[in-house]
């Protein structure tokens, strides 16, 4: 015995931790989500989820006439904003994996506000995808031409879908997410923060005071200086100041939580990153 | 927060999808499977998703998911599959023939004793956990752990490394 079995195990260890990951993976692991969802089309979906809805306060209107009518004559209530799927739709097929979810905002009594959210949310997502499939046509056209072998094309995936990050009477945060995979997983975040007394999109200067960006700033080189290792050397294009357009959403405590995107200030292992600015007084 | 709403698991699997497949991979030795036993996995498991309690035990859930399919599959699979098909990578000259020879005994060793080595040595994690995803006890883990090295030939100097 030349080496102890302890050292063998870890060389066994080491081989383990390094099984090569086929380029496929995301795409079979989002297939396999799509795949599960397929079958819940046949029933059209509440989007409950996502709706922003005081429940108990909905019971209450349910089990009482006269406190649904009080409620009707209290101003302060209003109608409740919320966002809801607009429209949803999907297609598998052995070149296209497409499973979209379009969200549409109602109830923000800022009638204006939601057609120019709505019309550009839908916009936006029609161009791309329409841009996604002549691009993958060309490119699955340019694969079999050069003698692909059409039962190893990998399709084309990409899904829109939407989350509501917080739903208050005052703001109304939600999130888009736009992902694709081709040789691996890429995901665009949007996100959308409301100010639902003023009808405004909120900014993190309108959030954080004139200061905003001293305070963003200090957040995020605190968690930096916590482990330099998993980020980005200003050097190597890591960060170096939030921008003026940083993205952002609002979580349910009311603080502004800045994301940033895969490979955007750190490895790809690091993944997205969110730091979250407690407002403070 | 209760539970684990789809959405949230989606976002915990996408997160782990490597482990996921490591784990697969290390039972069905060839990509196409993995992957397959990856898939069926999160099937089962968003079926299951109501009985997951809490997020914290996401992990042990799904691995526990991920060796169940695993071993069914092998089970199924042909009597003539053979992993002498599989080479396994390379490695310096040194040590080859042992390396070789402890790698093809834990491929040879009984799949419910390997699960444990497994997740022991190669996803390091606690033989507590490990008893939750085997669903067996506590000393069952410890026994398979003991017999598993023993038919491996592999004496640790300090049974503590466990």
């Amino acid at each position: 015995m030349t080496q102890s079995g302890k050292q063998q195990l870890d060389q066994l260890r080491q081989e383990y931790r390094k099984t090569e990951l086929p380029p496929e993976l995301p795409y079979a692991v989002r297939a396999a989500f799509l795949k599960a969802r397929r079958p819940r089309r046949m029933v059209r979906r509440l989007v409950t989820a996502a709706a922003c809805l005081f429940l108990a306060f909905l019971a209450a209107l349910n089990l009482s006439p006269s406190f649904a009518q009080a409620a009707a004559q209290t101003p302060l209530i209003g109608p409740l904003a919320e966002v809801l799927t607009f429209t949803e739709y999907h297609v598998a097929t052995d070149r296209e994996f497409i499973d979209v979810r379009v969200p549409e905002i109602t109830g923000t009594s800022f009638p204006e506000l939601e057609d120019r959210i709505n019309k550009e949310i839908q916009e936006k997502i029609d161009e791309d995808l329409t841009a996604a499939r002549t691009r993958a046509k060309e490119e699955y056209e340019a694969y079999i031409a050069t003698g692909g072998n059409p039962e190893d094309y990998i399709p084309l995936t990409i899904s829109f879908d939407y989350e509501v990050k917080s739903c208050t009477e005052k703001i109304l945060s939600f999130e888009l997410e736009r992902f694709e995979v081709r040789a691996s997983g890429f995901t665009d975040l949007t996100y959308y923060n409301i100010d639902l007394t003023t009808g405004k999109t909120l900014t993190l200067a309108d959030v954080l005071g004139p200061d905003w960006k001293k305070k963003a700033d200090a957040v995020v080189q605190a968690a930096i200086d916590a482990h330099p290792e998993n980020f980005f050397t200003a050097e190597m294009g890591g960060f170096t100041g939030v921008s003026e357009d940083q993205r952002f959403y609002m979580n349910s405590d009311g603080n502004p939580v800045l994301v940033f995107e895969k490979y955007e200030i750190a490895p790809g292992s690091s993944g997205e990153l969110e730091f979250e600015v407690p407002i403070g007084e | 927060m209760a539970g684990c709403s789809p959405n949230r698991f989606q976002e915990l699997v996408e997160e782990h999808q490597a482990d996921l497949y490591r784990l697969a991979y290390s039972y069905m030795k060839n990509r196409d499977d993995a992957l397959d036993v990856v898939q069926e996995s999160i099937l089962k498991g968003l079926s299951k998703l109501p009985t997951l309690r809490n997020e914290q035990s996401m992990r042990v859930w799904m691995t526990r998911i991920v060796v169940n399919e695993s071993i069914s599959r092998l089970r199924r699979r042909r009597p003539d599959f053979s992993y002498q098909e599989w080479d396994g990578p390379a490695e310096p000259e040194q040590n080859r023939d042992e390396l070789v020879d402890l790698r093809r005994s834990l491929d040879l060793l009984d799949p419910k004793l390997r699960t444990v080595v497994v997740l022991r040595f190669f996803e390091d994690m606690k033989l507590e956990d490990i008893a939750h995803v085997v669903r067996a006890p506590l000393s069952t883990v410890k026994s398979r752990l003991y017999r598993a090295l023993a038919q491996l030939r592999v004496d640790l100097e300090q049974k503590e490394d466990l």
